[in-house]
């Protein structure tokens, strides 16, 4: 995942990022709500209609039970019981004139009486058959020796007939249910026979009617084994309802969800029959208000995903406006343009970053033009110690020497004392390089010395001591003869004898790790003063203007060490008055390969 | 490019989670469980019902009349229907004493009802409440004791109905005039002499040329019964009618009457079943003869009893399955209207 959004611009992750945390939010927030209102519609619904259906249940109850207690109607008539305890017949007209009285008594006792739903009374007693029927029907003779629920017949209870189970038919089809009760003789202690009545399932229709409402709503009544009793579509009465073993309860409501979509169930049984009044809505028509809610969050939530984009995009623009200004920037110093300036004022940490980045530009470009002049100062400091090369006095001392030398006839002398000078001259002159190895430039010091003992004779002396490989580091050049000359200048002015020690050595770890090379110039002069060596190592300090003056040269060997090494590196100067001076001079170890930075 | 597919996806996610909702397969939800009130009570009294059959005792008058047979059938119909043991015993004759030996012998039996058709009112009461002390539901049918004795009593018909109604018939059939005798069973069974007494007061109120002769009792004993018919007709040669309380008393008269040839002179009305009276009814001796349902009564009473163990008591109105309603006037159980036997309906009924 980091990798994945390691990848993106920064913009992207912004508008990503300001996106997430509006839309996911809006989003989980609609959702809940949207689903939270639709469970409470449908739990209320699915409260209400139970309790709806208890009522019809118990409305309808009501009217079976008063349709169960129509066959004890019978009772009520001796004549008819009478006429029933009979079991045999001696003429054909005692039993017609029977029949006659039975059936008009069931007209009279049932069909004219206050049950409008009546579709007819039969009964069946000692293979007599009486009816009265007020619509036209079949195959009421097969009911008569139907297959009844034996249990039920010992009971002697009222057995309902579901619609389409009984082979008894009404012109018309129409369904019906069929109430069968054994008559029984309580007197006598036995059954005369079975009363059954037909009741129009007109009755069920009359109470469910006021319970329907809208089109997906589906209302039906059907036995616990889901046999359908009545159902609006008469085509469905008798049909099964298979579906019935999985409903979770009886009474009450639930909820059947299928891919096509929910189905809100309410379901209520009835305590006298165990019938089950079902109520089958579909959860879409229920919520229908619901999903307008659901759409309206849908278009607000889309809504807020425009503008939220858009702020977004407004924001990130505005975040990363300046950070792309400051790339464009920095390309252009990249490019050597110090000259610019980032316009941004603004006190956030953008602007913290921009003034710290003017603030950086102007740095480098004053540390440049600081190096700009360090350079120019070294430049005008090797052009003097190109003065030193051919140092005027200096050539017309050894000059004037080798006259007398000339004039003393000391011909190996004046050679040498030549050969020195020339080497010297060609040192000076040849060799433009500024960096030369050591032992160049202790050769040059030495031929100085040379000349200068020549001059000089027994007052001057010196001894080169040396510890290290002098062909394998480099020095500038111009670096020890300066000092060298120095030391003789002010060791002979109140010395008869002058004796002059270099020595170069390596130094471990003079600075950071760092290599040096030390020479050490020692003289047994007079040395200095507390006052003049101060004076001395002011001068060194302040680097001053290169001049000519004496312990000038001094000050210009160390500038030109400190301007091409920095510091520490330099001309240190000791001595006590008396003791002589001690001048030490410190590079950095250059091997000869290694390049000047 | 790459902000927008990013920001696609993200759409995308937050549409697959709206569109989740929508889950597949088939599942149920309950959403309100609305639980039926009364099923619970019902499965209670079916609990009671399994731990051990009820053992209810039926005590006759008198063992070994048609009228305690058939009473006993509906008693053995409904022992049967109810799933109970119906324990039917009686005295040899028809006193208090010897009922009081059988009842001494249910108690020991340890019966969990006894339903007694008491000889005496009084006389019974002692052993009575003695088995109420021994955990026996206590009940009188047929006839009664005092109200302490028992828990209620099942009463075929109401007394003073069936008085009035059979001083009526005889009136009646004797056109309101001449002499009438009564023969009872017993003069100390309690519903006898009630509905006497009721007969007696509907003569005083209705029918002043009508006089009351005699009243004799046969201790339920057929023979007796004859022999004191036979008595009657000979001190009462002009004797109109005789009103037989008791099931073994008309027929005894009616047979007396018959032996006699007074058929034409005296005529027999009063309670008795039709199986004994069905001779005399289709020779004109007994015009109407009136009782109720033995076994019905018999059923009635085991059923009330068995409904009495189960904690119930009888209500007015209450629906008696294979009976029908009963009446109730306080702790009396009527149990319905007396039937009137004729020549056209006698051979309706079959005991």
């Amino acid at each position: 995942m980091s990798m994945i959004f390691k990848k993106y611009r920064f913009t992207s992750k912004l508008m990503i990022a300001y996106l997430l945390l509006t839309v996911i939010p809006i989003g989980i927030l609609g959702y809940i709500s949207y689903i939270e209102y639709e469970r409470s519609v449908e739990t209320q619904v699915g409260t209400y209609i139970p309790k709806l259906l208890r009522q019809s249940n118990q409305n309808i109850d009501r009217q079976l039970e008063e349709l169960q207690n129509l066959p004890e109607l019978i009772h009520n008539s001796r004549e008819m019981i009478g006429i029933l305890r009979k079991g045999s017949y001696q003429s054909q007209s005692e039993m017609l004139k029977d029949r006659f009285t039975i059936e008009s008594n069931l007209t009279r006792y049932y069909l004219s009486g206050n049950y409008k739903g009546l579709l007819g009374v039969f009964i069946a007693s000692k293979n007599r058959i009486f009816q009265s029927a007020r619509v036209p029907y079949e195959h009421f003779d097969e009911l008569a020796s139907f297959p009844f629920d034996q249990a039920a017949e010992a009971e002697r209870e009222v057995r309902i007939l579901l619609p389409k189970s009984a082979p008894l038919t009404f012109e018309g089809d129409i369904p019906y249910l069929l109430f069968a009760k054994s008559i029984y003789d309580s007197d006598n202690r036995t059954t005369l026979g079975t009363i059954y009545i037909a009741v129009d399932l007109q009755f069920l229709k009359d109470a469910l009617d006021e319970l329907i409402e809208g089109d997906s709503t589906e209302l039906w009544i059907m036995d616990e084994n889901g046999q359908i009793i009545y159902h609006p579509d008469p085509e469905r009465i008798g049909r099964r309802f298979a579906e019935i073993a999985n409903f979770p309860l009886k009474n009450g409501s639930f909820e059947k969800r299928t891919a096509a979509g929910g189905e809100l169930y309410s379901v209520s049984q009835s305590r006298l029959t165990g019938w089950m009044l079902t109520h089958r809505i579909a959860v879409e028509e229920l919520t229908g208000e619901a999903s307008q809610v659901r759409n309206m969050v849908f278009v607000v939530f889309v809504i807020m995903i425009i503008v939220t984009g858009a702020i977004s995009i407004f924001l990130t623009w505005n975040f990363t406006r300046p950070i792309n200004q400051l790339s464009l920037l920095m390309k252009d110093v990249e490019r050597g343009n110090f000259d610019v300036d980032l316009q941004i004022r603004s006190r956030d940490e953008v602007g913290m970053l921009a003034r710290r980045f003017n603030q950086m530009v102007r740095e480098i470009r004053d540390l440049i033009r600081e190096n700009y002049q360090i350079e120019i100062k070294q430049k005008e400091a090797e052009l003097y110690a190109l003065q030193f090369q051919i140092n005027p006095h200096f050539m017309y001392n050894t000059l004037e020497t080798i006259a007398m030398s000339v004039e003393e006839d000391e011909k190996e002398k004046v050679v040498e004392m030549v050969t020195l000078l020339g080497r010297m001259l060609r040192y000076s002159l040849s060799d433009n390089q500024s960096i030369v190895p050591i032992m160049k430039e202790v050769q040059h010091t030495e031929d100085f010395l040379r000349i200068q003992v020549h001059r000089f004779e027994e007052a001057l002396d010196y001894a080169i001591h040396q510890s290290i490989d002098m062909d394998a580091y480099m020095t500038p050049k111009f670096i020890l003869q300066p000092i060298v000359e120095n030391s003789i200048k002010y060791g002979l002015e109140n010395r008869q004898q002058l004796k002059i020690d270099l020595t170069i050595e390596y130094v471990k770890d003079y600075r950071d790790n760092t290599d040096a090379i030390r020479f050490v110039i020692r003289d047994n002069g007079v040395g200095m003063d507390a006052d003049r060596l101060e004076q001395v190592r002011q001068t060194l300090r302040e680097i001053p203007a290169m001049t000519r003056d004496s312990g000038v040269g001094l000050a210009n060997v160390h500038s030109r060490i400190l301007l091409k090494f920095g510091e520490p590196y330099g001309v240190r100067i000791d001595g006590e008055e008396g003791e002589g001076t001690v001048t030490t001079v410190i590079i950095p170890a250059l091997r000869r390969s290694e390049r000047l930075p | 490019m790459n902000t927008c597919r990013t920001a696609s996806f993200a759409v995308l996610l937050i549409l697959i989670i709206f569109v989740s909702a929508c889950k597949n397969g088939e599942s149920y939800k309950v959403i309100y469980y609305d639980p039926p009130a009364e099923h619970n009570a019902i499965r209670e009294t079916a609990g009671n019902k399994l731990d051990q059959k009820y053992r209810i005792a039926l005590v006759p008058k008198i063992d070994g009349i048609a009228y305690f047979d058939v009473a006993k059938q509906g008693a053995l119909e409904a022992g049967k229907a109810l799933d109970i043991e119906v324990i039917y015993t009686g005295p040899r004759i028809a006193d208090a004493e010897h009922q009081i030996e059988v009842v001494e012998q249910l108690i020991e039996q340890n019966v969990d009802a006894i339903a007694i058709a008491a000889n005496d009112p009084a006389a019974l009461s002692d052993v009575m409440r003695k088995a109420q002390q021994h955990g026996i539901r206590v009940l009188t049918w047929d006839s009664d004791t005092i109200p302490e004795a028992r828990t209620f009593f099942v009463n075929q018909v109401d007394a003073e109905t069936l008085g009035r109604h059979i001083m009526n018939s005889l009136a009646l059939h004797q056109k309101e005039r001449g002499s009438f005798a009564i023969m009872t069973g017993s003069l100390t069974a309690m519903n006898l002499n009630e509905w006497i007494k009721w007969i007696k007061v509907q003569q005083q109120e209705y029918y002043p040329h009508m006089q009351f002769v005699d009243l004799v009792a046969n201790d339920e004993d057929p023979e007796r019964a004859y022999e004191l018919a036979l008595d009657l007709l000979e001190r009462y040669p002009d004797l109109g009618g005789i009103i037989g309380v008791a099931t073994i008393s008309s027929p005894a008269a009616a047979k007396a009457i018959m032996d006699t040839g007074r058929a034409n002179e005296t005529i027999v009305v009063g309670v008795s079943s039709p199986a004994l009276m069905k001779p005399y009814i289709e020779a004109g001796i007994a015009p109407v003869t009136t009782l109720w349902s033995p076994q019905k009564l018999g059923y009635l009473t085991v059923y009330l009893a068995k409904q009495l163990l189960d904690g119930q008591m009888p209500f007015d109105g209450q629906e008696i399955p294979n009976v029908g309603n009963i009446r109730v006037r306080g702790d009396v159980v009527i149990m319905g209207e007396p039937l009137d036997f004729t020549k056209e309906n006698v051979n309706e009924y079959d005991f």
